[in-house]
């Protein structure tokens, strides 16, 4: 059982030290997520807040089946990122809110650079497409009006985005 | 969708947009049933997903704020009353009834007020009104109150304070008889502001009734709790 699982088991019993022990842990891997979701310190705060209390609240939810504690929390800080700026700005996300790029003076995540470059590699209408679905959570049909595109090219674009990086980590994985 | 896919290419289209979060609902659906009958589909997904997976890694690392962490201490600490739900440690030896008929979806009925529960007891309560007070079972902030009157068909509902909802749930009220029973009672989505106020039917007496609680869960509406419960009171 991985050290992040025992946590979450403490977590669920109300372990008051495991909660502080993870969030030392994941703080600034969550709040990263919400940042570059909202690009706003004060509302990535909030959402920062909310998942670990979610994560109070509902550890025991964790199936270890469905990949590692890290995805799990990075897919529950984009999702419920996402869900706030709905909820606040009654908007659409803006392209320019949600720009794929590295800013200058951060460290990525995963410094796993084939996987960066084949992102890099992507011609930009892919790279755009799958940056407005996935972190701006937006519908393929909304990309396709807010592109004024068809939605078939959509739908391709991110196929051919996917297949491509899907090949990348193929490569990555059988070469280590 | 305008048409089913027709070729595996469709179909991976579809997928590659699912492994983003970014299908319709009624694509979805249809993706899901095709993924019932396709091996090559079901891998296919989960290699898109594992790929997307890797997106989010590849987000620039901040520093959180130090204060962070004390903002959260304190408010786990926030007094609460923390009890397990009796209804919901009985779940797995209860025998689900099938309730088609009598589930259904409150959302139609659902109406966002700005009023207190203090109002809604007072407009409510008739001399044999029943008040049954929702307590949070864990460390939230939700509280509700539940009203039936004996003879009455209709019950009424207020809560607030629920938790934000994961994407693809819903908050789920259970009413559990006195001999176990758990009778799904309706749905509704979140209260992103103020109360949630609903109108309640059972399917059988309110006299038969020990429990009334609260869940999160899939929309997909399964007939027993599958989570922990949010709220709940005792008849």
């Amino acid at each position: 059982m991985s050290g992040d699982v025992h946590l979450l088991i403490r977590i669920a019993s109300g372990d008051e030290t495991a909660l502080v022990e993870f969030h030392r842990q994941y703080v600034n891997l969550v709040f990263s997520m919400a940042l570059h979701v909202l690009h706003d310190h004060a509302t990535a705060e909030e959402v920062t807040q909310d998942v670990f209390l979610t994560l109070w609240r509902r550890a025991a939810l964790y199936d270890p089946a469905r990949g590692s504690v890290k995805s799990w929390l990075l897919t529950i800080a984009r999702r419920r990122a996402i869900d706030y700026h709905r909820r606040q700005a009654h908007l659409p996300l803006r392209m320019d809110e949600i720009a794929v790029g590295q800013q200058p003076n951060v460290q990525l995540i995963l410094p796993d650079l084939d996987l960066r470059d084949a992102v890099a590699a992507l011609p930009g209408d892919q790279q755009e497409c799958v940056t407005m679905v996935y972190f701006g959570g937006l519908t393929h049909t909304e990309v396709a009006e807010r592109l004024h595109v068809p939605l078939g090219t959509v739908k391709s674009r991110i196929r051919l985005a996917l297949r491509r990086l899907r090949q990348t980590i193929t490569v990555f994985s059988e070469d280590t | 969708m305008k048409h089913t896919p027709a070729n595996h290419e469709e179909w991976e289209n579809l997928i590659a947009i699912a492994a983003l979060e970014g299908l319709e609902p009624a694509e979805s659906a249809a993706l899901e049933r095709h993924l019932a009958t396709c091996a090559d589909c079901r891998q296919a997904l989960a290699d898109y997903r594992h790929v997307a997976a890797q997106l989010d890694q590849m987000i620039p690392l901040v520093t959180a704020p130090a204060h962070l962490e004390q903002r959260l201490l304190g408010q786990i600490r926030r007094p609460a009353r923390r009890s397990p739900l009796r209804w919901l440690a009985a779940v797995a030896t209860v025998v689900a009834l099938l309730l088609g008929g009598y589930s259904w979806n409150l959302r139609g009925e659902l109406q966002r007020q700005t009023s207190a529960l203090a109002e809604l007891q007072r407009s409510l309560a008739g001399p044999n009104a029943r008040l049954i007070p929702l307590s949070a079972t864990s460390n939230v902030a939700a509280r509700g109150q539940f009203t039936w009157t004996p003879g009455q068909a209709v019950a009424s509902l207020v809560v607030e304070g629920l938790p934000l909802l994961e994407p693809g749930h819903v908050y789920q009220l259970w009413l559990v008889r006195k001999d176990g029973t758990i009778d799904p009672a309706g749905t509704f989505s979140q209260a992103a502001e103020g109360e949630i106020r609903a109108t309640v039917r059972a399917p059988v007496g309110w006299s038969n009734y020990a429990n009334v609680g609260i869940s999160a869960e899939p929309a997909s509406a399964p007939k027993q709790p599958s989570s922990t419960g949010i709220v709940q009171g005792d008849f």
